[in-house]
């Protein structure tokens, strides 16, 4: 018969008790003498509910993309009616604050940076603008406006000086901007024009999945990694949307809910990218599109949006490796 | 048997469902609007530990013909409002890149 050792070229661990769990420890087989029992580290993925906005509302792209779970904001948006919305909020794990309105009231645009140091740029007020904004955490300034004014725009980067904006309408787009902190430049385009792409990670190392490829409810399954110079197709999702929430990085990211044709049915899909495919993975509980997001793919959160009206519903995805003990059935 | 039962709750925020009950049972959230007010609607795995996160939730056990009358109500104002969402001479393209596509109908398990 076949051992373990034969297998994996090393014996089971024995241990006296517990080891401690990590996502570093995941997989992970020991002997526990304490319960004279197998076991092994699981992962174990879930969301749960997080505080409510006060706002309810449209987010689009408009989150700190490099925010965390505890640490996170959310910018202007949308209400249909009465239309666009000012208000901003700041969430620290379990409730959201209001905090300094926007200048330019708009939707359909997209931020980077953290919950303290963001810049929000592009949009939709009466017409598609380039405006952009820098949150220093206690106040909006604006600075240089986009080369190509566009909404449903998508956007990353880890502070208010180092960010990209990635494809957008309204003719529909696959220019791609980069901000330095005073200005916007061009960089090269991506493979495929796709607004309302999800775009996660860094200025220099990010991902855009999926996104619209027509007008109307369209969507494609393509899915791109940006190096800081040039965009590369990579693994496909395993399901076209558009308009949901991406967060995480080039490495290791999630895109959740948001809308998937033929129609624009919402759904509460999510999927997660391990830097190389794709996987379905544990489903949001409420389906809706234009919600925003941020965090990591261990713990992050998507917030707001549409779900047949607008929503105020938070939920907080959380990623745990628990013991399960090893039985022979 | 049934696979899911149907109801109301508000949703109060922070832990009102937690990662035990999405592991313990199905959940799907859906706006609805029962003529005054939008309501939250769900779909809950159909085991005693669902059953009994909706009564702790105060929730209100519904058929799924009501839960589903109720989303479409939902569903009925969202597309009327954007139907009735029109800027002189715009057209298609303009009015989808300014809204977003048409709401389509969710039809519920």
């Amino acid at each position: 018969m076949t051992d373990y050792k034969t297998i994996h070229g090393k014996k089971i661990k024995f241990q006296t008790s517990d080891l401690t769990m990590s996502t570093a420890t995941e997989g992970e087989l020991f002997y526990s003498d304490t319960d004279k029992e197998f076991k092994v580290g699981v992962v174990v993925e879930a969301w749960s509910s997080g505080g409510n906005m006060n706002t309810a509302r449209e987010v689009y792209e408009g989150r700190s993309s490099a925010g965390t779970q505890t640490a996170s904001i959310v910018i202007s948006g949308y209400v249909n009616p009465p239309g666009n919305v000012a208000n901003v909020e700041s969430y620290d794990g379990s409730s959201w604050t209001e905090i300094a309105d926007v200048n330019t009231v708009r939707r359909g645009a997209a931020a980077a940076g953290t919950s303290t140091d963001a810049v929000y740029f592009g949009g939709y007020t009466t017409t598609a603008v380039g405006v952009t904004e820098e949150w220093n955490g206690t106040s909006w300034t604006e600075s240089g406006d986009l080369s190509t004014a566009r909404n449903d725009l998508s956007g990353t980067g880890s502070t208010s000086s180092a960010a990209i904006a990635v494809a957008g309408n309204t003719a529909r787009s696959a220019i791609v901007e980069e901000y330095n902190g005073t200005s916007w430049s061009e960089v090269n385009d991506l493979n495929t024009a796709s607004p309302n792409t999800h775009v996660f990670g860094t200025a220099e190392a990010a991902i855009a999945a999926g996104g619209e490829t027509g007008d109307g409810p369209t969507a494609t399954t393509k899915n791109e990694s940006w190096d800081g110079s040039s965009w590369t197709e990579v693994g496909d999702l395993t399901q076209a949307k558009q308009t949901g929430a991406g967060f995480g990085t080039q490495t290791s990211g999630i895109i959740a809910s948001g809308i998937t044709p033929p129609g624009s049915t919402r759904t509460t899909n999510a999927q997660g990218w391990d830097g190389s495919s794709w996987s379905t993975i544990t489903a949001v509980s409420t389906a809706r599109m234009t919600l925003g997001g941020s965090g990591t793919r261990a713990a992050g959160l998507v917030a707001g949006g549409n779900t047949g009206s607008v929503s105020n519903a938070t939920e907080e995805f959380t990623q745990t490796v628990t013991l399960k003990t090893v039985t022979d059935s | 048997m049934a696979l899911f039962m149907y109801g109301v709750a508000t949703n109060t925020g922070k832990n009102f469902f937690t990662h035990e009950d999405r592991r313990n049972f199905f959940l799907r959230g859906h706006t609805g609007h029962d003529g005054s007010n939008y309501v939250d609607c769900w779909v809950i795995g159909y085991n005693e530990k669902g059953a009994l996160w909706l009564a702790e939730k105060s929730g209100t056990e519904k058929t799924k013909a009501e839960l589903q009358a109720l989303v479409k109500a939902s569903d009925d104002l969202a597309r009327t409002a954007w139907d009735n969402n029109n800027v002189d001479g715009e057209s298609s393209h303009d009015k989808i890149n300014r809204l977003g596509p048409k709401p389509d109908f969710v039809t519920i398990p």
